[in-house]
């Protein structure tokens, strides 16, 4: 058998409004996309003609309208269920990644609704496991207060493997009708868990065959210690969010080792970074369209308290002023225009961190504090409260990053964030994938039918099954 | 000579037939895990102008008869309508969710979300759950059906809260100025009740047809209370017109005490229809389906087009019915034998729409439209 070749793997992260917090405002942008099902259809159409391997359907338990300034496509949008199942019946190769808490849902539940979704969608389903690192959730379900970490972790390893044990509790061939005989299935091949945990009781089995991909796949997100072993365990790819590629590839490398402990390999388990790409036929122009979209943005008044707004969320925290921004650089930069360069004394002022965020700005907008062209204070409060990782510039500084991360032991691939929709994607899709394609890293077509296949990965083996054997060859041996 | 009142048309789709052995005919030959055959059968009962497609749903799985498949798999309601919306236009989707074994906050995110992706087509069939089994897959205890009534009451009023918890009118997605929402039209509900606490609001906009079509099954005193008291749609299993008498105009009661209009409460009874070219052929029909195994549960009625669509006339005149929820013995033959027969012949009597009225279903059931709830 020959080695696969490594191939890039790529997301789009679904936000209709765009996931920079002002995309919408974009001139082409949909603003009303998030319930726009055919313009959702239309967008995932798009992405899967790219051979992209998956949509991202995030979730939030939680809103409130201050959230229109930071986070506005999640504040309100579709349950990603009903999104899900919707988009698969418009696609017919593209996986669907669902995201869903199980800190809010039962493990009878959540097992059948991505059986059911990998039936109807013939192998596309996947669950991003996330336990609900937002407080205000708790509110929403009854519960007198946020879980910690551990509870959270402790109650989602029982739950996760309950879930794995339903779509295992039909053995492949049990489901298989036969007029003549008349036997629609194979008892014997049916089985009851009857689990009891500690947080559990379920007695199973599930009421669907064992799902098209065996399981679907699992995608989880964290940096704690308990999610990375989560992540490490149970996940076929994993999503992060990493600033620099240093960091990147300290996690890229401490999860594939982690996984190695579970009997896992490296290529068992895709690393899926960030990635806000914004670009166009030139620089300047991709750089136009970074500064355009920020220009977008709304500016918070000096005297806004400080701290993490009410509801976070993803770079959502940060307050847009000057205060923050001093903060941020180690400057005090009160009282400047937003529009006035700023001095290179700044810089040499900056702390360590701050010059490092110089950095950053520079490496986004190509200005500095003295070329030909000028930092502003207003690039400094972007750059204070910025929260994704993003490129800009033409499709070959595009797909040089990329093909950084990705031979650098910092990324399988990455979950694209779309800053404005359609139009970022559009430009990926057009621009920067055939790039990528003609450097033979990312597929020109898919391997197979399956989000299975995208990932190159097995058919897990039935657990129920394995466990069987595994009891009958120590019965033998004893 | 007066308009004959038409009759409401649900569908409900069983995955294996209403015949026990139905999956076992040269008849009934659907795969109930191929996306596209149930997408079939859904276009087929729109093609028919029925009002809405029933989704069921069971939460445990009896494997342990080989012959039977009924009671041991199909796919989940909300992702199997949510992905019908896509591949039907005007018929109404329903999906049965329990309310002992969800959230209510996540009910809320799935209905009115479904009822966006269907452009106004969605019905929640609020089960309850008193079956022992269930409960054994969701580690809990068994509760009498009091109890699952308390919970179903109380997690409907939250849910219809939520519901409204962003008025119409609460997105404004001004570009020129960045303004995307009116925080005064989004309101948190603040639900402190018995059994749950939720203080929203949704993080789904109001649904298009503000409150969604609400179904429930009747029979039971509870459940006829419930019924009448929240449903638009009641789902009824009387055996024969005297029984379905009796009990619409018990349900029609139980509205009227709760301050509603009898008018606005169908009551729908299930129903299998052995459909043939004739008379003679369809009591064959039903011989043969015997003759594999067991016997159809609920009422059937066995004929031709204008026998069947005189028996149905017949309850609906007798004040047992407002309509139908039409059970198929195979599929798909005989849903495509009752929409190619009788479905004509009920609409040359002006028994049933030739066409859609509306783009909602809350319109199509000439229910009116629903005031939210939270606005003053």
């Amino acid at each position: 058998m020959t080695e696969l070749k490594r191939e890039l793997h790529l997301g789009l992260m679904f936000w209709g409004t765009g996931t920079h917090p002002a995309g919408w405002r974009w001139p082409t942008a949909k603003a009303d996309a998030a319930y726009d099902i055919e313009y959702l259809q239309q967008v995932t159409q798009l992405v899967e003609k790219a051979k992209f391997d998956f949509l991202f359907l995030g979730d939030k338990l939680a809103s409130e309208p201050g959230l229109q300034t930071t986070n506005p496509a999640q504040m309100s949008r579709l349950e990603p269920f009903a999104a899900g199942a919707s988009l698969a019946a418009a696609t017919s190769q593209i996986g669907i990644v669902v995201t869903a808490n199980p800190t809010y849902y039962d493990p009878f539940t959540l097992a059948r609704l991505f059986a059911s979704l990998d039936h109807l969608s013939q192998g596309r389903a996947s669950w991003n496991i996330v336990t609900g690192a937002d407080p205000h959730a708790a509110a929403n379900f009854s519960r007198d207060a946020h879980w910690d970490a551990e509870q959270r972790y402790d109650w989602a390893d029982e739950f996760v493997g309950i879930v794995k044990d339903l779509w295992d509790s039909w053995e492949d061939g049990a489901w298989n009708p036969d007029a003549q005989t008349g036997r629609a299935l194979e008892p014997a091949k049916v089985h009851a868990l009857n689990h009891k945990g500690q947080h559990f009781t379920v007695a199973g089995p599930l009421d669907a065959p064992r799902p098209p991909q065996g399981h679907p796949i699992i995608l989880h997100a964290g940096t704690s210690d308990r999610s990375r072993e989560l992540g490490a365990r149970d996940a076929d790819a994993i999503f992060t969010s990493h600033a620099t590629i240093e960091s990147a590839q300290a996690y890229y490398r401490d999860i594939k080792d982690r996984a190695h402990k579970y009997g896992r390999t490296d290529a068992d388990i895709a690393i899926l970074p960030s990635l806000t790409p914004i670009v166009a036929p030139t620089t300047a122009e991709a750089v136009a369209i970074y500064d355009q979209l920020n220009s977008y943005l709304t500016l918070d008044p000096e005297d806004k308290p400080e701290g993490p707004g009410a509801f976070g969320g993803r770079g959502g925290a940060k307050n847009r002023n000057l205060t923050t921004a001093s903060k941020a650089f180690g400057v005090d930069l009160l009282d400047n225009d937003h529009d006035a360069p700023v001095p290179p004394s700044v810089l040499v002022a900056a702390s360590d961190e701050g010059k490092r965020l110089f950095a950053e700005i520079t490496r986004l907008t190509r200005r500095t504090v003295d070329g030909p062209q000028r930092i502003t204070y207003r690039d400094l409060i972007i750059g204070a409260s910025r929260g994704t990782s993003t490129v800009v510039g033409n499709p070959d500084e595009v797909a040089d990053y990329i093909e950084a991360w990705f031979t650098d032991g910092a990324a399988d691939g990455f979950n694209i964030f779309p800053a404005y929709v359609a139009g970022a994607v559009e430009a990926f899709v057009d621009l920067v994938v055939p790039v990528l394609q003609a450097r033979g890293i990312y597929r020109t077509d898919y391997a197979g039918p399956t989000f299975r296949h995208h990932l190159g990965l097995e058919r897990p083996e039935n657990r129920l099954v394995a466990r069987a054997r595994a009891a009958a060859e120590r019965k033998t041996a004893v | 000579m007066t308009t004959p009142k038409q009759i409401r048309l649900g569908y409900l789709y069983e995955p294996h037939g209403s015949h026990p052995s139905g999956w076992r005919h040269a008849g009934g030959r659907h795969n109930p895990f191929a996306a596209a055959e149930i997408v079939a059968l859904a276009r087929l009962a729109e093609a028919g102008k029925f009002d809405f497609f029933a989704i069921g749903d069971r939460l445990t799985a009896d494997a342990t008869d080989a012959a039977n498949p009924s009671l041991a798999a199909r796919t989940e309601p909300f992702t199997t309508a949510s992905f019908l919306a896509t591949k039907t236009s005007r018929i109404g989707l329903l999906v049965t969710a329990n309310a002992s074994y969800y959230e209510p906050y996540n009910l809320a995110r799935l209905t009115a979300s479904l009822d966006h992706v269907t452009h106004g087509r969605a019905v929640w069939n609020v089960a309850t759950g008193a079956t022992a089994p269930a409960a054994k897959n969701y580690s809990q205890s068994e509760a009498d059906a009091a109890a699952h009534y308390g919970r179903a009451g109380e997690a409907i009023d939250v849910i219809r809260e939520l519901w409204d918890s962003w008025e119409d009118g609460a997105f404004i997605r001004d570009k020129a100025t960045g303004a995307f929402v009116d925080g005064d039209k989004i309101h948190p509900i603040n639900h402190q009740g018995q059994l749950f606490s939720v203080k929203g609001p949704l993080n789904v906009a109001r649904p298009p047809q503000g409150q969604l079509v609400l179904a429930h099954e009747a029979g039971t005193p509870l459940a006829n209370e419930l019924a009448g008291r929240e449903a638009d749609i009641v789902l009824s299993r009387p055996l024969d017109i005297a029984a379905g008498k009796a009990l619409r105009d018990e349900l029609r009661q139980a509205a009227t005490a709760q301050g509603r209009d009898p008018d606005a409460l169908w009551v729908l009874v299930e129903i299998t229809p052995i459909v043939a070219e004739t008379d003679a052929a369809a009591e064959a029909l039903l011989a043969e389906l015997n003759g594999l195994g067991g016997t159809i549960s609920g009422a059937v009625i066995v004929g031709g087009a204008e026998r069947i669509a005189d028996q149905l006339a017949a309850w609906v005149s007798a004040g047992a019915a407002d309509g139908f929820v039409v059970r198929s013995a195979t599929l798909p033959d005989q849903l495509n034998q009752f929409v190619e027969r009788v479905i004509p012949e009920l609409q040359r009597r002006g028994l049933a729409r030739t066409e859609y009225r509306a783009a909602t279903l809350r319109e199509n059931l000439e229910l009116p439209a629903v005031p939210n709830r939270l606005v003053a």
